[in-house]
């Protein structure tokens, strides 16, 4: 098989507008109620009433999901400002910038042949197909271009300042890292090293003396906590970006607001699967919160929940 | 200051790069092409000229780095003082104080009259040879 056979249907970012042709979709799930639909309608309502009642509004997700057509809809749910903090991890930014920078991710499929994929040069994450040239290369140009002149500012960045510079140098309006920036809603990545991002970072640190100071983002992330008066969260998988936003709510007694999309299970005691209950134990959500778990993929499940955010 | 330019894909065993502000002799180099994180990558694995601490870089093949320039010069011995050795080179006849090698092999070696091998890299001298 060719390369060019494989590489054929762009990946495009769906936007929040596209949903207002189809407006609010989860009064169809509020009549079939059973089962997993009843959870998504109380989503909607959770999310909705956090949006308007809390002054602290975090969204965490991973990054596989930047690979997505979601990237595009993650932005406009910063631009228009349902969500003033961002947790992530690593991968957010590589995509992202990636994708800001002109690499072009393709529809795929998940029955692939891997090795043939790799001698054809093409990642594959999931169902999508990622030439070698649209990802890696992209990150460490954007980092070998950019890097030198952040450096001249001053050498030790807080990890949300140097990628609202990043987000300041991409000319993409369905860049999570742009739209951070324009609104200047600090992207929390406490995995920042794990990528392709964070390996060029460190290459070029050796030659320029860039350093990072991770205990800065801390900082931030502590004075917002503490300086809230309500918080909710919208948690889509879990991992890291899932912990550290519960992490940080302990401090001020819990989330107020916590809604979990994820396909995890809480049998293996993992932090990915463990329902806001658990998290109330540890509080990290209070006992009076507005909780609720939704099962599934959040591929399906944002766009959805997203709508109940349409006027 | 005294280096050359080259880039890490010209670095070779046995050539001297700068790492970290030091002057290193190149001991081990590993390729990686990576489609992950754009181009070749080279890990460069070295020892410091001066103190042979290990140090290592990994850097995009054509990453310009430094290379010290490495003057080499015959001396001959005047004092030994213990953790000093007065030299004095044989082509000047200059005078100077020169750090004791830390290799073993050069202890018996090291006495008044002998001659030694001393290379000059960054304004730093250091005896690499007992003739």
């Amino acid at each position: 098989m060719k390369r060019e056979d494989l590489l054929i249907d762009p990946i495009v970012d769906l936007r929040f507008k596209d949903l207002e042709k189809y407006g609010e979709l989860l009064s169809l799930y509020e009549k079939v109620y059973g089962f997993s639909a009843a959870s998504l309608v109380k989503a909607g309502r959770i999310v909705r009433s956090m949006v308007k009642g809390a002054d602290l509004r975090i969204l965490s997700f991973t990054a596989n999901l930047v690979s997505t057509g979601l990237r595009g809809l993650i932005a406009d749910l910063i631009r228009r400002g349902f969500f003033n903090l961002i947790v992530t991890t690593g991968g957010t930014v590589d995509h992202d910038l990636a994708r800001a920078l002109g690499g072009t991710y393709y529809k795929g499929y998940f029955e692939s042949d891997d090795s043939m994929l790799r001698e054809l040069k093409i990642h594959r994450l999931g169902n999508i197909f990622i030439p070698y040239e649209a990802y890696g290369q992209k990150v460490e140009e954007a980092v070998r271009s950019y890097i030198p002149e952040i450096v001249k500012v001053k050498k030790e960045w807080p990890v949300y300042e140097l990628l609202w510079e990043f987000g300041r140098r991409v000319n993409d309006d369905s860049s999570i890292l742009r739209a951070c920036n324009d609104l200047k809603v600090p992207m929390i990545v406490p995995g920042v090293i794990d990528g392709s991002f964070g390996t060029n970072l460190f290459i070029s640190s050796q030659f320029n003396g860039l350093r990072l100071n991770l205990f800065e983002d801390m900082r931030l992330i502590k004075d917002l906590v503490f300086s809230s008066n309500v918080s909710g969260a919208l948690l889509v998988g879990g991992g890291i970006s899932k912990h550290h936003t519960i992490w940080w709510s302990q401090f001020r007694d819990g989330l107020d607001y916590a809604v979990y999309v994820t396909t995890a299970q809480e049998f293996d005691g993992s932090l990915s699967g463990a329902m806001p209950r658990e998290a109330i134990s540890w509080n990290k959500v209070k006992p009076d919160a507005k909780t609720v778990t939704v099962y599934g993929d959040a591929t399906i499940v944002l766009p959805l929940l997203a709508s109940a955010l349409l006027d | 200051m005294s280096v050359n330019y080259t880039t890490v894909g010209e670095l070779k065993v046995g050539s001297y790069v700068m790492i970290d502000g030091e002057p290193c002799r190149v001991v081990d180099i590993t390729k990686a092409k990576t489609g992950k994180h754009g181009a070749a990558k080279a890990n460069v694995v070295a020892v410091s000229v001066f103190g042979n601490a290990k140090k290592t870089l990994m850097a995009p093949v054509d990453q310009q780095v430094e290379v010290p320039i490495v003057e080499k010069h015959i001396g001959q011995i005047l004092a030994n003082t213990g953790d000093r050795i007065q030299l004095m080179d044989l082509e000047s006849y200059e005078t100077f104080d020169i750090d004791m090698p830390s290799e073993e092999e050069f202890k018996d070696k090291i006495k008044p009259g002998a001659e030694v091998e001393y290379w000059v890299i960054m304004n730093r001298k250091k005896i690499v040879r007992v003739k």
